[in-house]
């Protein structure tokens, strides 16, 4: 931006005239005045350009005026054009000068007072118009490339200009629209060029006339664009390349990544032995290179192995190669590894990195939340094969099928594998904010490859996308049944229970009881004992106890009730965070000195009394008024208020104690029967003529949120010194005399007794201990977090990411413009139609992105290398229609993705050898070319897996639930948990120890550190893939986590065992054990002497050699020698922590 | 590390590989597997980032979780001692974020600490503080910081990464990753959390993750408690001599595979190992204070690394001697919802002493001037009661600040009467980073990394300098 310190020129000499205002001398134009229009206005307003049609170099043309009428108004600065303007604030879009800094307060008085006093020409020459015409020209002159200095290559926007655009430009001149400068836009014909008043930024076919090149290679730096301050600077080659495209015509293209890929473009897939081969080895050539020699069998062997299973070859599968390595025993090899169970846990990895799957919820305490049958899900699709276009729409919106099988319901639990909060204090509609944008920024990661999370506070700057449609995709999701903010220690809501065939049978078995009960209970003929128990409590005197049945109850935070039959109200529905129960009494007709509160447990409540799961609940305030016959209300003052139990020090007298912030905690650890009184005392007795009602309030204002009171009931006593007791009196409607329906009060009877009646006591206890069975059956039952359809939520737009700001556009689930539109007229469209869409034939993201993730697993990086962004700011493809190719030819094979591997590894391309020569160093350093393979360091988990295997250690069952490796102690001890959780971590035992890594628990604030230290993501947020870096952790990790000491231990007494009597026998068996290949004599030497020396050093220290096979759960032998044993296991442990080991070649 | 030091490790240890003397000087402290082309254009970026006369080498972040009231600490409101008792007025309160508060009735709560004036600057401290007032002199207090996050988790994850988003790389990777790291063998960004004892509010490892950085710059927790580094020790039955065979086996096998393959990678995985032995032996000696003269050990009020606070504290001054860059030690328990009366004493009483011993240590060795001390928390409390306690408060709070190229004695900003808004010189958390970084002659809108076809910063997308603090 050019600002008026910067003139250059004749601008600045006339500049340097002193320039002072004092109160005795008047503005003289010449000196004071015509350096400030040179300087400022002539730009614009000169014989070039003359915007808004003014011209200010001569008087002539100042007196003319413009557009906006005249310029000035001699003696009336106010009336005055010029003055008007150039006083705007800066951020007014009319402010004067129109580009760069507002002109200093000392030169907008001089041109006030020069036009106050009249505003005449004084000392003006002709000449002096000329030689400002030309300073103008001078200062904005530029050094524009000769046409002989472009690049003569043929241009494409894609390949060769958009990256450059993005990277430079598009921060001001791109799509967002708040960030725009000048009002330009670069990134799309039409707009670059706009007439932006009498100049183009692009002109296509002049570099002259193109205001963009002008300023590309302006002579002034201030001028220059992009300006000295932004971090971007393209090199001289990129304004080059900018200047000859400009000059070739300047045409633009679609992105790639938004034009559905046609035949037209791809590389034909079809009728070739391997079409990768041939569209590589066309690309090579042109290059001058050559592929590289097929890789030698043991080596292809491993790498086959680990890239499909993930897991090393065994024995037998390298051996079997190694002696025939043909064609067919090499499909072979393919063929058996995409068969074995352990190609689907090796897809699941990479799979739930990317949805971002984990074991607990991520936020605050970090609980586990149980998701477990996702992850078997995943693995179950991957070894079915099952088409890639229903795994997409299962997760998406499994749910949402017709006749949706229990599978389904589980994949569409990828919906809930976003972080949640429990902690205490968040807000719901935050949280519900964060879960939204989360899931948009999964689905344009997961399946669109577009970094869609930057339009959640402002346009897309790069891509295409905008805020509205960021908050469209969310609308998708809108319709999620979730809470904002869960309590903590309760399930993680909705979720599916999952019980094997007899937990549910049992569970069949229970609930059969429990209804056979409930029938016998109602069946009953009851009609003797009914009417003597009415007699009975008739002519007892009127103290007690009473319970009484609310008339209504009613909620303000939209809690909703259920009466029961024994008069007690049940709490259902919506649990808001904090909530106040007004309960409405009728009068009966007699004096009140007592109300009594029960607290009652319910099979609804699972775990103790209050609504959430275990917490306490709160009670912040007990109140009691009632309207007498006149209408008038009273507040009822209560003396006394007595519980049956305190709690953490807090007692039932706080309950009144008039402060909300006081409360009184109740917590119950016995779930259903539990209950707890407590008896309200009034100061003064509500009289006996009351009419209309009592409202009893309670109100709850809790520190831990949800934790209303699950259950209650009311009674009241009218004996004159009320008693703390706990018994049950005679309901109130038959003490109502002016109740006028017997009928129906027999009815409410006839229940309240059969619900309540000793009689039935033996009944009841076994119906509670029915529930209770019930209860912690369905406790025990493995769940999983799964998708439930409600009513969408509104969504709206939220200015700059703002939850609380409710201003912005409400909007419904859409698709952007740019892209195939959405079928579904005017319905509301669902997530089931988003997963359509995304596997729709013309959709351009779903199979390239999967493609290109699939292509980087084989071949150590994308065709596009930038597996998370394919837009404007990704990489454009090497191989862009193998890309395409590879695209539609997955869509046409069924989107079967263990064809397209056979496909990419069965290519000469994937056989090569990844030894890198020096020339191929110098020419293609980062393989773009693949003219050699890659070599891979090992994934956290397969290094993990590949110790136990080597080891022996290894336990191959496929899927369930998770597992705790050894982990150092008090790892967690910055964790906290809040719902009970233990924060003890308890080590897996047994054979659970040893299974794959990929089933580790996945614990998001402290993953485990052996994976943390080998790159394995947190899970936070979806990774499409993980960095590769080189640590001192990773060698202490190798060198003393103890699952490597164990499996190398395990691994000795494999080598002393099965690799023969002699040490060099031994060496070349645990080489190919752990490498796939022979040693030679100089590696062999060098163990041989590991050995000797150990095997002496531990010799002489058995305390030594016993502590190092004591290492791990599972036991040493003992009938090796300790000291052999562990002098083998240096060995061991130096071959496992070789790079060898842990690099795929 | 230093050519110098590759060298040497090539001389000491057996000539391993003949080929890459140079490759280990500069993959030393670990690398990518990436083209040399990024680290290039990672250097540019760096280079372009440093604009200023560094003042600072290294930070030590005394970092006070759970939120410690500015009202009962560094921000001295009268006006909220006479209104004691009120209702807060609605206009203040109204549209407001709050977190357990919300919905309640909003009763102020005058300050539950007496505050005095202290040394030549008479800084106004509080009396909960009385050690900390002995260094008023040397440190900064800014009383106008503000948040954007309520929540503890987002809170702290927004103070240090300047995001409330996941994922993204902490304050002490952006410095190790701009920077790099002085100390041979120790890592760059160090890690200590102190024994608290009472439940606290949980941290995440994710406060000290690198994000999308390389993860050499992820910081290194030191415990306390069992090995001070996760692995660092030999597993039983492995002797310093046996793990060094082991590892001089590992790299003469690497060496011969390595004739034959030729891959750069095994040249620093090698290097790694040499660094890890490093560690194995240098930082047992660190944990070890008998070489800690008995007064120094009395001033900071530790026996011995026994992971209190004040072990901690002369810990940071250890590593900050050793070169390491970024110290963070965390103090968990400054959640105080109620009981502040009681139990704000309590808990300050476990943080003053040692907090002021680390300024006088540092000064007294001349580390003062070149280290940076910070002082805080993710939020502060509101001038509202809840019971007796205070809730979290995100619009205004203190921390204080010293050394390296920070002004001591002064107070900066200030929040309005009732201490519920920061009004004069807002200091925002993408400021205070801004502001960090500037201290260590670097731009923080220069220094960034290209992730998802973005530039991120440590600042996001915000932050300035806040110049009146710098010395």
């Amino acid at each position: 931006m050019r600002t008026h310190v910067t003139l250059s020129g004749f601008a600045a000499i006339l500049l340097a005239f002193p320039m002072q205002l004092t109160a005795a001398s008047t503005v003289q134009f010449d000196t004071d005045i015509w350096p400030i229009f040179v300087s400022r206005c002539i730009e614009c307003h000169g014989e070039q350009k003359q915007e808004g049609e003014l011209r200010l170099d001569s008087p002539e043309h100042i007196r003319a005026g413009g557009q906006f009428g005249d310029a000035i108004l001699a003696g009336k600065p106010v009336d005055s054009a010029i003055f008007e303007l150039i006083s705007l604030p800066t951020d007014d879009k009319e402010a004067m000068p129109g580009r760069g800094e507002r002109l200093s307060k000392s030169e907008i008085d001089l041109i006030e007072k020069w036009i106050e006093e009249g505003a005449a020409f004084d000392g003006w020459r002709t000449d002096m118009q000329t030689a400002a015409t030309k300073a103008v020209a001078a200062e904005d002159s530029a050094t524009i490339p000769t046409l002989a200095s472009l690049p003569s290559k043929p241009l494409s926007f894609n390949r060769d200009i958009r990256t450059i655009l993005s990277n430079n430009c598009s921060a001001c001149h791109g799509p967002d629209e708040a960030a725009r400068e000048a009002g330009l836009r670069l990134d799309a014909s039409e707009h670059a060029s706009k007439d932006l008043g009498g100049r183009n930024a692009i002109t296509p076919g002049s570099l002259p006339e193109s205001e963009m090149i002008r300023r590309l290679f302006h002579d002034d730096p201030e001028q220059r664009m992009p300006p000295v301050h932004s971090n971007r600077q393209p090199s001289d080659e990129e304004r080059l390349l900018l200047a000859a495209w400009v000059n070739q015509g300047a045409e633009y293209q679609p992105h790639w990544a938004y034009v559905t890929p046609t035949k037209e473009d791809a590389f034909p897939m079809q009728g070739k032995k391997n079409p990768i081969d041939e569209l590589i080895r066309k690309e090579l050539i042109s290059s001058g290179l050559r592929k590289s020699e097929e890789a030698d069998p043991r080596t292809l062997a491993r790498r086959l192995s680990f890239d499909i299973v993930g897991l090393p070859p065994t024995d037998a599968q390298v051996n079997r190669f190694a002696a025939n390595p043909s064609t067919k025993e090499y499909s072979n090899l393919v063929n058996e590894l995409l068969e074995s169970p352990h190609y689907g846990e090796r897809m699941a990895m990479h799979w739930l990195d990317q949805v971002r799957y984990a074991d607990t919820n991520g936020y605050h305490s970090d609980e586990t939340r149980k998701v477990t049958a996702y992850r078997d899900y995943v693995i179950n699709a991957f070894n079915d094969n099952k088409s890639y276009d229903a795994f997409t729409i299962e997760q998406l919106a499994g749910d949402l099928l017709p006749n949706a099988t229990q599978e389904q319901q589980i994949a569409a639990g990828f919906n809930r594998m976003n972080q949640l909060s429990a902690e205490g204090g968040a807000q719901s509609n935050e949280y519900r904010a964060k879960y939204a944008a989360d899931r948009v920024r999964a689905l344009g990661s997961v399946w669109m490859g577009a970094t869609l999370g930057c339009a959640e506070c402002h346009d897309h700057k790069f891509d295409p996308f905008t805020t509205k449609n960021f908050y469209e995709f969310a609308s998708f999701f809108a319709d999620i049944e979730e809470r904002g903010v869960y309590s903590t220690g309760e399930t993680w809501d909705p979720i599916m229970h999952l019980p094997t065939m007899s937990e549910q049978e049992k569970l069949n078995q229970i609930e059969g009881d429990i209804s056979d009960l409930e029938e016998e209970i109602a069946a009953k003929d009851i009609a003797e004992s009914l009417s003597k128990w009415f007699r009975m409590s008739k002519f007892k005197p009127g103290a007690g106890w009473h319970p009484v049945r609310p008339s209504s109850i009613t909620s303000i935070h939209g809690t909703l009730f259920e009466q029961l039959d024994d008069f007690s109200v049940l709490a259902t529905g919506p649990n808001p965070q904090y909530d106040d129960f007004h309960t409405i009494v009728p009068t009966d007709n007699r004096e009140i000195t007592g109300i009594r509160l029960e607290i009652m447990g319910h099979p609804t409540l699972r775990k103790g009394l209050s609504r959430a799961n275990g917490a306490p609940i709160e009670i912040s305030e007990f109140a009691v008024r009632y309207t007498d016959s006149d209408g008038q209300v009273h507040d009822v003052p209560i003396r006394e208020a007595e519980g049956d139990r305190n709690f953490f020090g807090s007692k039932a007298d706080v309950t009144v104690d008039g402060k909300l912030h006081s409360r009184w905690l109740i917590r119950a650890n016995k779930p259903i029967t539990d209950k707890v009184t407590v008896v309200y005392t009034l100061e003064n007795p509500i009289p006996r003529d009351t009419v209309g009602e009592i409202e009893v309030i309670l109100f709850q204002r809790p520190l831990n949120k949800r934790t209303s009171v699950g259950r209650y009931r009311l009674s009241v006593t009218s004996d004159p010194a009320p008693e703390f007791n706990t018994t049950l009196g005679m309901p109130n409607p038959y003490l109502d005399a002016t109740l006028d329906d017997f009928a129906a009060a027999n009815q409410i009877a006839d229940r309240f007794y059969r619900a309540t009646a000793k009689e039935f006591k033996s009944e009841h206890s076994q119906l509670d201990k029915l529930h209770l069975e019930r209860y912690t059956l369905v406790a025990s039952l493995d769940n999983t977090l799964i998708s439930n359809s409600v009513d969408p939520r509104m969504t709206r737009i939220l200015p700059r990411g703002n939850w609380m700001d409710e201003s912005g556009e409400i909007v419904k689930p859409n698709t952007p413009d740019f892209l195939p539109a959405l079928d579904v007229e005017d319905r509301r469209a669902t997530r089931l139609d988003l997963a359509q869409w995304l596997v729709r034939k013309d959709n351009p993201f779903t199979a390239r992105v999967f493609m290109n993730r699939l292509w980087k697993l084989y071949f150590g990086r994308g065709i596009s290398s930038r597996l998370d962004d394919f837009g404007a700011q990704g990489q454009w493809p090497t191989h862009p229609e193998l890309l395409d190719g590879l695209a539609l030819e997955f869509q046409e094979s069924g989107w079967d993705v263990k064809e397209i591997i056979r496909l990419l590894v069965t290519s000469d391309a994937y056989k090569q050898s990844s030894y890198a020569s020096e020339e191929l160093r110098e020419t293609d350093p980062e393989n773009l070319l693949y003219a050699r393979q890659s070599r891979l360091r090992l994934e956290a988990e397969v290094i993990r897996d590949n110790a136990l295997a080597i080891g022996g250690l290894l336990n191959a069952s496929i899927g369930g639930d998770t597992i705790k490796p050894y982990q150092p102690d008090g790892y967690w001890r910055n964790a906290q948990t809040f719902g009970g959780e233990s924060l003890q971590y308890k080590t897996s035992k047994g054979d659970e120890q040893y299974r794959r890594g990929l089933y580790t628990y996945w614990k998001r604030s402290f993953l485990h550190p052996s994976l943390l230290a080998f790159d394995a993501p947190t899970r936070e947020e979806c990774t499409a893939e993980r960095a590769v870096s080189n640590t001192p952790t990773q060698a202490l990790v190798l060198l003393n986590d103890p699952t490597y000491v164990e499996a190398a231990r395990s691994f000795a007494e494999k080598i002393i065992r099965e690799g023969g009597t002699s040490s060099d026998e031994r060496i070349q068996y645990a080489f190919n054990r752990a490498l796939s290949r022979e040693a030679s004599s100089d590696e062999a030497t060098i163990l041989n002497t590991l050995y000797a020396q150990h095997r002496e050093a531990y010799g002489n220290d058995a305390d030594q050699a016993k502590d190092v096979l004591s290492v791990g759960q599972s036991m040493a032998p003992t009938d090796i020698e300790p000291a052999e044993l562990a002098a083998w296991t240096s060995v061991a442990r130096t071959l496992l922590n070789l790079p060898e080991a842990i690099t795929r070649f | 590390m230093t050519e110098e030091f590759a060298h040497q490790l090539l001389s000491t240890r057996r000539q391993f590989l003949s080929r890459s003397a140079a490759g280990i000087g500069s993959l030393a402290l670990g690398s990518l597997l990436t083209p040399n082309a990024l680290a290039n254009e990672k250097n540019s970026i760096i280079q372009n980032a440093l604009q200023y006369a560094p003042k600072a080498k290294r930070v030590i972040y005394l970092y006070m979780a759970g939120g410690p009231s500015h009202l009962e600490s560094f921000d001295y409101k009268p006006e909220l001692e006479r209104m004691d008792g009120k209702l807060m007025p609605k206009s203040m309160t109204e549209g407001e974020e709050l977190a357990q508060l919300q919905g309640a009735d909003l009763w102020i709560m005058g300050p539950q600490a007496k505050f005095a004036r202290y040394g030549q600057s008479q800084q106004e401290i509080s009396s909960v503080f009385p050690k900390i007032a002995e260094v008023a002199d040397d440190i900064c207090i800014i009383r106008s910081m503000k948040t954007d996050q309520i929540n503890h988790d987002p809170a702290h994850t927004f103070m240090n990464t300047g995001t409330s988003i996941s994922g993204r790389p902490s304050m002490g990777s952006w410095l190790t990753y701009g920077l790099g790291s002085e100390s041979e063998n120790l890592p760059g960004f160090v890690v200590l959390s102190s024994n608290t004892g009472a439940v606290s509010q949980p941290i995440s490892a994710r406060q000290w993750h690198s994000g999308f950085l390389p993860s050499k710059h992820q910081g290194v927790e030191f415990r306390s408690l069992g090995d001070p580094v996760l692995y660092i020790q030999n597993p039983d039955g492995v002797s310093q001599k046996v793990q060094r065979d082991v590892i001089d086996a590992v790299q003469e096998l690497s060496k011969l595979r390595n004739d034959i393959v030729d891959e750069p990678e095994i040249a620093t995985r090698l290097s790694q190992y040499e660094m890890a032995f490093q560690m194995q032996t240098s930082v047992p000696e660190l944990a070890d204070f008998s070489s800690e003269p008995d007064h120094i050990l009395e001033m900071y009020g530790t026996k011995g690394a026994d992971g209190s606070f004040a072990a901690n504290c002369l810990m940071a001054r250890r590593l900050a001697e050793r070169g390491v860059r970024f110290t963070q030690i965390y103090h968990r328990g400054w959640d105080h919802h109620a009981r502040i009366k009681s139990l704000m004493p309590a808990q300050a009483k476990s943080v003053d002493q040692a907090s002021a011993a680390l300024i006088k240590d540092l000064k007294q060795n001349g580390m003062l001037d070149d280290t940076l001390v910070i002082w805080g928390g993710e939020f502060g409390r509101t001038p509202m009661a809840q019971s007796d306690g205070r809730d979290h408060h995100i619009n205004g709070f203190s921390i204080w600040m010293a050394g390296g190229g920070i002004k001591g004695g002064i107070t900066h900003g200030a929040t309005d009467d009732l201490g519920y808004n920061a009004v004069e010189d807002v200091v925002h958390v993408n400021d205070l980073h801004a502001t960090i970084l500037r201290l260590f002659g670097l731009n923080h809108e220069k220094l960034t990394y290209r992730y998802q076809g973005r530039d991120f910063r440590l600042t996001d997308v915000a932050g300035n300098v806040v110049s009146k603090i710098l010395a």
